[in-house]
């Protein structure tokens, strides 16, 4: 911990109430990611697309447009519920923050929503749904958790 | 870029590298990919879709992307530009005449796009090991690659089935992108 340096006192405090904002968007996303409603978007998304695909090493065209629709919609969920929740919230501002704190990114909340944008990590999670549509059955509950657990 | 890639790109433990590879049909991208990742090339067939390759290299994570190449899905390709740190366009250099005028005109159109305009350009002039195949030279002279002037670009004369000049294309691609975005780090 740093002491505390009085003649910094203005810039001791923007910090600090930058510290509470970010805390504050950490603790909403945390809830996001427990929440029943963001799930079953989730959820009915993967189910409504996992037919589209195989295990099959070259990936057919139509995974993209899936996937990047898929990232837009996590990504307006996210921003209009921070926004509903947060008066203050803006994404631009945050994302600005968040460019500058990267030691501050350690948390599980942000491997799960970092690997929500990674392909390989949206393929395989498509292949365990359709899985366990067909009937071959995986515990779901896990899902989530599971991208970030390498940490 | 979105929040959730923005924390992608974060996140990253590594130095990665987005290369993508395009051509037209039959110039040999996939054996391309395949054969750098020391794969078995005997029996590829032509991309409908694409295919995606992660490795190491000279201390980057390179993630390729191969993207087909026949003309009915050429109006894809759009969808995979962004991010792209360097892209490698694929020539069959014993091409029929006639293809050479469109491998020009798609090449410089990709150049014209947004996404792309920060992106290294090696463009590999494949099959010299068939017989008829035309020289890296005449290549660059056949797609006017001397008017580029929006982007660093090189031309390496290769060969996909024997390997001849993979490494030195690859090479160039790689350290020309690490100087332009890893040296401020």
């Amino acid at each position: 911990m740093e002491p505390q340096v009085d003649e910094d006192i203005d810039k001791g405090s923007k910090a600090s109430a930058d510290d509470i904002k970010f805390d504050a968007v950490v603790g909403e996303l945390e809830d996001m990611l427990m929440d029943p409603y963001f799930n079953e978007l989730h959820d009915s998304y993967l189910s409504k697309h996992c037919k589209e695909f195989t295990d099959d090493e070259e990936n057919k065209l139509v995974y993209t447009e899936i996937f990047q629709e898929y990232v837009k919609l996590v990504e307006r969920f996210i921003e209009k519920r921070l926004r509903a929740r947060l008066e203050w919230f803006s994404m631009a501002a945050f994302l600005q923050m968040i460019k500058g704190r990267k030691e501050s990114l350690e948390g599980d909340v942000f491997d799960v929503l970092g690997s929500l944008a990674d392909f390989d990590a949206f393929k395989d999670l498509m292949l365990s749904y359709k899985q366990e549509q067909e009937g071959t059955s995986i515990d779901l509950s896990g899902l989530l958790s599971v991208h970030g657990a390498g940490q | 870029m979105g929040l959730l890639t923005v924390l992608k790109k974060l996140k990253q433990k590594e130095k990665e590298i987005r290369l993508l590879i395009l051509g037209l049909d039959n110039a040999g991208k996939t054996t391309i990919l395949k054969r750098i990742n020391g794969e078995d090339i005997s029996s590829i067939s032509p991309t409908l879709g694409f295919n995606i390759k992660t490795l190491a290299y000279n201390g980057y994570k390179l993630n390729i992307w191969d993207v087909g190449g026949q003309k009915s899905i050429r109006s894809y390709w759009r969808n995979y530009f962004e991010q792209t740190d360097g892209l490698v366009w694929v020539v069959d250099s014993a091409d029929r005449p006639d293809r050479f005028a469109d491998c020009k005109l798609e090449l410089h159109g990709l150049l014209t796009e947004e996404r792309l305009s920060g992106a290294s350009l090696l463009i590999f002039a494949n099959k010299q090991d068939l017989p008829g195949a035309l020289s890296s030279e005449e290549i660059a002279e056949l797609l006017d690659l001397k008017t580029i002037q929006t982007h660093h670009w090189q031309i390496v004369g290769c060969s996909a089935v024997t390997g001849e000049n993979l490494l030195k294309g690859m090479d160039w691609v790689v350290t020309d992108i690490s100087k332009r975005i890893y040296m401020l780090d």
